[in-house]
């Protein structure tokens, strides 16, 4: 039997048995070692201007949605380089994880400026990414959960772009999950309110706004098509609009009693809640989520007016109408 | 059992081993040779599954489309991580055990029960895995609720688990049986380094069935709803626990191989087990590792649970890092191999597949996979690693490179010792795990390279072409070709592995044993009882571990400026 | 080097026989493990306010 070998027992009493110096010394290093990362972590915490530290609360991925719509609805709007970015009106800035967007994006923010990100999912996890596009080596990664309002302080001093992906699998989508927001100095008061507060604001009691459940619905112009005298019409589910592809395509539509209108999914992850009918109606709408290819139809009988939503993406604006006449 | 093997036993299933001296026994030879080539032919699958996520990623090729891409990378991620792992491990504690005590294998019917179980639940989860559809995604490892994965794969999931903690217990047993005969008896290093996987192993086992029956219960509609901040919580204890499993796996095997084939002794029982007891209270504490950057779980928890207590765990690796290189040098100056400041090094046997293998696998994971993985621990830095490509980075580093080279190491003297065959290949069998080292230590240093540096996500399978924006990351792109083709060297690395143990075990010649190691033997027989380990000189080592040392701290610090470069988070 | 596995003829010292008590020590680091992981993070999840 070997004395010394792994696979024999020690006999007698090993405990005493004197250690070699330098395994000693490397104790006493590493000791030292465990106790600077410690400290160095904890110090951070005062000294550091990184700390992924901020207040939760509990809030249900549907509430959530709704503090983004209504935050949203409050914002304003600039034009920098053609495109319109989402101004806070303070300093909390919210962002939606959806699948497969980034609700709130894209935004202009002020350097400097200390903002409160709250950030909160409509469904699954979703991993919110974010790094400076001139410089990729300043990026953060924060894990995003349904039920869940994390509100983490940021402030940038960089001006620049800023791109936000997703990188927590969530989905067939996932990889779409893009955003951005842009830090440069802006004046907050040429900032405007969004589109679709003005054209048809009054238009089905304001339905399509931001005053309503939900967004307001950008794809929508002011307009109803009008298919009165048409025996088919087809209501498209998920076309491309409202930062994605969550417009119904055409958004309001008239038709006359008695005809029946398909309703045709062109992406996936939508289905079509009914917000209002007329007495006596009997749609119910389409509870269940459906992708691509999904069809149904339903007959418009009783005259009045109709409005439906798509429940995941209700605060992007993803609304419609029909008007029975 | 297969009829492979050129060894016989005695009349009561024993034969003693001409090479460790160890009493085998029958019942627990033939649960190593089955638990270990399941793990094999998993690692096989695993490495085809392997080629294809590779491929992808380095978008030149980009062979798979999105949806192919997430259940490859689903199949890849459990037949290596959990499957390759997991079976061979329980071969180790039947090694640990049974073959270390010369004793035979308690309740051999339960490990074999067992490996039923845990074949039946891997067949469930692949076929889950293949059979995906929407609504439900691809699991991929950790199955994030509320994002649902079929139904058959969480069962599948709990089988395989059940089964595995039920192939623990035979080695328990025989652990419990030899302490009731022998109850003043120390236990043997080797032994008392697997005991301590198995209580880390049935700890993440527990914590995963505690994720997984509720998570089936939610999927088939019995619990209507799941948090995904406690699913979170709970899934990370089998997440991280099982690669704790493998730490401690591997770690065992570096004492078990550098002194079979290097002539290692030990250099200190107590600061030894010391550090094993160490990994035992604090090293599943690092599950919190994983929610460093979540809501809900507050400041106190994470820190306290991220560093296992005030790196009470690190404090144990680096035990281990200094005692196992320094059993070697002790053993090997004292058998006479010694020499100089590295002599007992440059005379070790390097074309020894199994004991490159092993010394690979420590300085691999030592640099690469534990630096990393203490960094990207720290709760701040967390923020620049979490989700990027660097984190798959770091796990190939510590389980790719250090557990499967370890586990190469150790497959490749079961060739020998278990199934008494030499190795086929010659050269061949020299230089495969400096090929399979060499290849995937570069892979993984430019997974994380493209993850801190270009901030480049995991799980995507396509970053060059982001749907909507111009926005994309082919600045990164020549870090990818690297990738690629580090990537394939390094599945061809495995591969030759693979064929090599395989075609010994059916064509190689009788092994009759390794005149260098018998030479090592007699050398430890013949030496003076006074001249202990603690007297040689650990001067070799002590500059190897000052070295670890400097590139830890000097990483360290780069890590940190690269995060102070960073905007303004937090209060 | 003694080969009698019954009473061994020195003293064992206490941290060795705490050593030698790996069943204990497994029940101890579970405990343990249960407590500061499990429980402490359940505690926080069970306190986050209501938004």
């Amino acid at each position: 039997m070997d004395e010394n070998s792994p696979l024999d027992p020690p006999e007698g009493d090993w405990w005493n048995r004197t250690v070699n110096r330098r395994e000693t010394i490397w104790l006493g290093l590493s000791g030292a070692w465990a106790l600077s990362l410690f400290g160095w972590m904890l110090g951070w915490t005062r000294a550091g201007e990184q700390n992924q530290i901020g207040p939760t609360y509990r809030v249900s991925p549907d509430a959530f949605q709704a503090k983004v719509a209504e935050y949203k609805n409050a914002a304003g709007a600039l034009d920098v380089d053609g495109e319109s970015l989402l101004v806070p009106q303070g300093k909390d800035v919210y962002l939606g994880a959806l699948q497969w967007a980034w609700d709130g994006l894209p935004a202009i923010l002020q350097p400097g400026e200390t903002y409160r990100f709250h950030l909160g999912s409509y469904d699954v996890q979703h991993g919110l990414s974010i790094r400076r596009a001139t410089n990729l080596s300043q990026q953060i990664s924060l894990q995003v959960l349904p039920g869940y309002e994390w509100v983490v302080e940021m402030s940038f001093d960089d001006p620049g772009t800023y791109h936000v992906i997703c990188n927590e699998f969530c989905g067939t989508g996932h990889r779409s999950m893009h955003g951005r927001f842009v830090v440069r100095e802006h004046d907050p008061g040429e900032a405007r309110r969004p589109d679709g507060d003005s054209a048809g604001n009054a238009a089905y009691g304001g339905w399509f706004t931001g005053d309503a459940k939900g967004g307001a619905t950008e794809n929508y112009g002011g307009s109803t098509a009008d298919e009165t005298g048409s025996d088919e019409v087809t209501v498209t589910v998920g076309a491309e609009g409202n930062g994605g592809t969550f417009a119904f395509d055409p958004p309001a539509v008239a038709v006359s009693p008695g005809t029946t209108i398909t309703f045709e999914w062109v992406s996936d992850n939508h289905n079509v809640l009914v917000e209002s009918r007329p007495d006596g109606a009997g749609w119910e709408g389409h509870d269940g989520l459906e992708g691509e290819g999904f069809s149904v139809d339903h007959t418009f009988e009783t005259e009045g007016v109709y409005t439906y939503y798509c429940q995941p993406h209700l605060s992007m604006g993803m609304k419609g109408a029909v008007e029975v006449k | 059992m297969f009829g492979l093997s050129t060894f016989e036993y005695d009349d009561d299933g024993f034969r003693t081993c001409g090479v460790t001296g160890l009493d085998v026994h029958e019942s627990a030879e033939d649960m190593v040779k089955l638990y270990g080539l399941t793990a094999i032919v998993a690692l096989l699958i695993g490495g085809i599954f392997a080629f294809f996520v590779a491929m992808t990623r380095w978008e030149l090729i980009g062979l798979l489309n999105p949806s192919d891409f997430y259940r490859y990378l689903s199949v890849h991620a459990w037949y290596l991580l959990i499957f390759w792992m997991v079976f061979m491990e329980i071969a180790i504690l039947y090694v640990g055990g049974p073959f270390v005590l010369g004793r035979r294998l308690s309740l051999p019917w339960l490990a074999k029960a067992a490996y039923g179980l845990m074949v039946v639940g891997a067949v469930v989860i692949t076929y889950g895995i293949w059979t995906q559809s929407v609504p439900d995604q691809a699991p991929l490892l950790t199955s994030y609720a509320p994002l649902p994965s079929p139904a058959s794969f969480y069962l599948g999931v709990d089988v395989f688990l059940i089964g595995a903690l039920v192939a623990a217990l035979p080695f328990l047993a025989t652990v419990w049986r030899e302490q009731r005969e022998h109850p003043s008896k120390t236990l043997p290093l080797i032994t008392f380094g697997a005991f301590i996987t198995s209580i880390v192993a049935a700890e993440a086992i527990i914590g995963g069935l505690v994720t997984f029956v509720p998570a089936l219960l939610w999927r088939v509609g019995w619990i209507p709803h799941i948090d995904a901040a406690w699913y979170r919580e709970m899934y990370w204890i089998v997440g991280h626990g099982t690669q704790q499993i493998n730490l401690l796996a591997m770690i065992t095997i570096w004492y078990f191989m550098t002194h079979v084939v290097g002539g290692a002794e030990v250099a200190s029982e107590k600061v030894s087990r010391f550090a094993f007891v160490l990994y035992l209270f604090f090293i599943n504490m690092g599950a919190a590792h994983h929610l460093l950057s979540d809501p809900a779980v507050g400041t106190v928890w994470r820190m306290w649970n991220t560093s296992y207590a005030a790196y009470g765990a690190v404090l144990a690796s680096m035990i281990h890092a200094f005692a196992i290189p320094a059993g070697l040098e002790a053993g090997r100056r004292r058998k006479g191999k010694g020499g100089g400041l590295f002599g007992w090094l440059w005379s070790a046997p390097w074309k020894d597949p199994g004991f490159s293998a092993t010394i690979l696998s420590i300085i691999l994971f030592g640099f690469l996979g534990g630096i990393t993985g203490v960094m990207m621990g720290q709760m701040q830095l967390n923020m620049t690693w979490h989700n990027t490509l660097a984190v798959p980075g770091h796990f190939h580093a510590t389980v790719a490179t250090g557990t499967t080279l370890a586990f190469m190491g150790l497959g490749y003297y079961v060739v020998r010792l278990v199934f008494g065959r030499e190795w086929v290949g010659g050269i061949l069998a020299s230089i495969q795990p400096y090929l399979y080292g060499g290849a995937m230590g570069v892979t993984v240093l430019m997974m994380m390279y493209l993850g801190v540096l270009f901030g480049v996500p995991r799980r995507h399978p396509s970053v060059m072409d982001i749907p909507g924006t111009e926005f994309s990351f082919a600045v990164a792109r020549p870090f990818f070709a690297i990738f690629g083709i580090t990537a394939t060297l390094a599945i061809l690395g495995g591969a030759l592995f693979v064929l090599i143990a395989v075609a010994s075990l059916l064509a190689g010649t009788a092994f009759t044993g390794d005149p260098r190691i018998e030479a090592l033997r007699a050398a430890a027989d013949g030496g003076d009882r006074a001249d202990a380990p603690h007297h040689q000189s650990m001067r070799g080592t002590f500059i190897f571990t000052l070295l670890f040392l400097g590139t830890f701290v000097v990483l360290w610090a780069l890590n940190w400026l690269l995060l102070s470069q960073v905007w303004k988070v937090g209060p | 080097m003694p080969t009698d596995p019954g009473e061994p003829a020195e003293e064992i010292p206490w941290p060795q026989q705490l050593l030698d008590s790996e069943w204990l020590l497994a029940l101890a680091a579970v405990l343990f493990f249960t407590l500061s992981y499990i429980v402490l993070g359940l505690i926080d999840l069970l306190s986050v306010a209501p938004g």
